[in-house]
């Protein structure tokens, strides 16, 4: 696979602010590549950086295999696409589109012919003629996303493009933007809050947090083997619950908060391994189950009905709420019992935060 | 002037006080609403019931926020009538109706510490209450909220959460039987969200008292409210339990608006005892999917994303996308030029391109009226 985008040891800080710290990551030919964190965690600026919009204090970026880190964004061959599109309000979604071309002299019909091109491919054909102020939120972030096609850059950088949209129209846009990418292919960073916007979107998501990568995967393995605390918490919704367990020893089990005592051979073993006393299990809530006979005791709290699945909050030890989803139209009050799926556990160090494997 | 003020002041307490022990129930009877040329609420008729948790649901400008401000008295209403425990509010001043109101945009007085801001609404000459008692209620309050090792800080110096635990402390220290709430959770960001979901609904329980609560997000209207209301450009559309409204909206604009993603719509004509599905070039025995009477020869389907299985049946389409939300998947199958939503379990591997069949499970299909919109049946 072509290395397309390579940042290497990328930093930025603000006066004594530590913005982005130590970045390094290959993005591949093709890849969309989802930087996720919550507000303050680096992504945008890490993205500005790439763009040239921002000088980063260490580190390199390349692009195609070329140093850009010095060069002006108008010399990176990148496009840039906003949270709020940006488009010329006087102009037509034609001449909004064609605008980056006249710009750089290409000939007329070339212009025309690319610019049907990209409204074809976008769904716009019909609204070429419409200024702005003429087309929903959805179609202007389309026009926005033409502008950006048009010019055929090597990277598309995208600042949370959907975010100005409401939920339903975000919905639609995301799986547009989706299908768009398996389409064309273009190589695609882009940056958002919203962590079902990656995980539905991403080849690869990269989470931060203050300033630092926390983990970089597949949406599958970030949801299912996340390498902290963090990052568990952030993915997923609710995120992964987490029990305190302290680790008694080898063959005599775990002990929950409220006394009981938890035996798992896999566990047992990882804690011995790791040399670890106090832990914490991770278990999303979808991996745990209301059964009749389950390892933790638990009183529910309240029940959430979501329409295809029910989500129980339920207190296993005094103000330990933990989350769970069960399918069952039926529903369980008062005490009940959680059955674990144990291969889909996670043990975390209650010191660094850090997964045990 | 001065007596004038007392005698007000005294008699307002007693009323609150007489309040505070009975029901805490709210009605509205044909309220109608006008701004200049934009008729903001048409005859509104609801009930929010005693200790009852309500969610008024609606897109931007369904005149959530109006009904709202017109039970608290900071709007009137042109016409109809507003009831807190059969007294008729009409007229009467905001502070007199024993409502709490919870905004979106908790206002803090930053210069005092979360212990000042709490015990604020006493300290108000209306009410009068002595240091001791103050000190009793904010106490209290702080415990059940959870924010007793926070009283001394001062609201800069809490997170989004903290913060607006504290306005929700503030309008409890009165020790109102309503609550009323506009958005009070949308400016938390999505993790806060969820956890002060499952917080206000057991507070709410454990206060018994009653929440009338506003939201433009339907996972927070279901997941929150013992019943829903929802509204749509001045007009109640459809009050019920959550179950009620998404397994049996009473129109396309509520089957649309709850649920996610959106419920599956198309278009469907009646020939001869079969129902065609133009757009999924399908045929099927009416009296198989429609046990109801009389139906017009024009109609819409509803099918929500579960209730369609892949890997099975004889029709297929045609894998057009697939997200992950982690707990389950979408997988958006093309069918001719129509595109279902199908909601998969988070194991099922499906790639795109592929062809797939699928399976519609008939006894969930809703069927709408294409003009009037509404359910049928």
């Amino acid at each position: 696979m072509m290395e397309r985008v390579r940042l290497e040891g990328l930093s930025k800080r603000f006066g004594a602010f530590e913005a982005v710290q130590d970045v390094t990551l290959s993005i591949f030919e093709g890849e969309f590549v989802v930087f996720l964190g919550p507000s303050g965690c680096g992504k945008t600026t890490t993205l500005r950086m790439i763009a040239g919009l921002e000088k980063p204090t260490r580190g390199d970026i390349f692009i195609a295999g070329k140093r850009v880190t010095q060069l002006p964004p108008a010399r990176r061959n990148i496009a840039f696409v906003f949270q709020n599109y940006a488009l010329y309000p006087h102009m037509t979604a034609f001449e909004n589109i064609a605008f980056p071309l006249e710009a750089q002299g290409v000939p007329r019909e070339e212009v025309q012919r690319r610019v049907r091109e990209v409204a074809k491919i976008l769904g716009l054909e019909h609204l070429l003629a419409l200024r702005p102020a003429q087309l929903s939120s959805g179609d202007m972030q389309k026009v926005a996303l033409g502008r950006a096609m048009v010019r055929r850059p090597q990277v598309f950088l995208m600042d949370e493009p959907l975010s100005g949209l409401d939920a339903k129209h975000r919905e639609e846009m995301r799986a547009e933007l989706k299908r768009l990418h398996i389409e064309i292919g273009a190589t695609t960073v882009y940056v958002t809050h919203d962590q079902i916007e990656a995980m539905s979107m991403a080849d690869r998501i990269v989470v931060m947090n203050e300033g630092k990568i926390q983990q970089v995967g597949s949406p599958k393995e970030v949801y299912l083997h996340p390498e902290n605390l963090f990052v568990a918490h952030f993915i997923g919704s609710p995120g992964m619950n987490f029990i305190p367990l302290v680790f008694l020893g080898e063959g005599r089990g775990f002990r929950l908060e409220n006394g009981d005592v938890i035996r798992h051979e896999t566990m047992e073993r990882l804690a011995v391994r790791h040399g670890v006393r106090e832990c914490i299990l991770g278990i999303r809530p979808e991996f745990l189950s209301i059964a009749a006979s389950g390892e933790i005791r638990g009183n529910t709290v309240s029940i959430e009905p979501l329409g295809y699945k029910n989500l129980y909050a339920v207190e296993i030890a005094p103000g330990r709420i933990i989350r769970v989803e069960d399918m069952r139209r039926e529903r369980f009050s008062g005490n009940v019992s959680l059955a674990v799926r144990w291969e889909a556990a996670c043990l975390f160090d209650h010191q660094t935060g850090q997964r045990i494997r | 002037m001065r007596s004038a003020g007392k005698r007000l002041a005294s008699s307002i307490t007693r009323l609150v006080r007489e309040f505070g022990e009975t029901m805490a129930e709210v009605v509205l009877r044909d309220v109608e609403k006008r701004f200049g040329k934009i008729q903001a609420l048409q005859g509104i008729t609801l009930e929010v019931r005693d200790g009852e948790f309500l969610v008024l649901l609606g897109p931007t400008g369904a005149g959530k926020t109006t009904t709202l401000r017109i039970v608290s008295g900071l709007e009137e209403p042109d016409r109809g009538d507003v009831f807190i425990d059969g007294v008729r509010m009409n007229g009467v001043a905001p502070r007199d109706r024993n409502c709490a109101f919870v905004f979106q945009n908790y206002i803090l007085y930053p210069h005092l510490t979360v212990y000042d801001n709490l015990a604020f609404p006493l300290r108000s000459k209306l009410w009068r209450t002595e240091e001791s008692e103050i000190r009793k209620k904010v106490e209290h309050v702080a415990r059940v909220l959870k924010i007793e090792h926070l009283l001394h800080r001062k609201p800069d110096k809490l997170s989004g959460g903290e913060q607006q635990r504290v306005a929700l402390g503030r309008a409890m220290v009165r020790n109102p039987r309503i609550f009323l709430m506009d958005e009070p959770l949308s400016n938390l960001d999505a993790k806060l969200r969820e956890e002060m979901r499952v917080e206000l609904k057991s507070l709410q329980k454990n206060l018994g008292a009653t929440f009338f609560f506003v939201t433009h997000d339907h996972v927070e209207a279901m997941t929150l409210g013992d019943r829903v209301a929802v509204l749509n450009q001045g007009v109640l559309q459809q009050v019920g339990t959550p179950e009620e409204v998404y397994e049996y909206p009473a129109n396309v604009f509520v089957a649309r608006f709850v649920g996610n993603p959106e419920m599956n719509l198309l278009e469907g004509f009646l020939e001869g005892g079969k129902l065609h599905l133009r757009g999924l070039a399908l045929t099927l025995d009416l009296e198989k999917v429609w046990k109801g009477g009389e139906l017009p020869s024009r109609v819409l389907v509803g099918l929500r994303p579960e209730n369609i299985l892949l890997g099975q049946g004889e029709a297929v389409g045609e894998v057009y996308l697939v997200e992950d939300l982690g707990a389950d998947k979408i997988v958006r199958l093309r069918v001719g030029e129509t595109l279902l939503r199908v909601r998969v379990p988070k194991e099922a591997e499906f790639s795109v391109g592929e062809r797939v069949p699928y399976l519609l499970a008939y006894e969930k299909f809703l069927f709408f009226d294409p003009t009037t919109e509404r359910r049928l049946g």
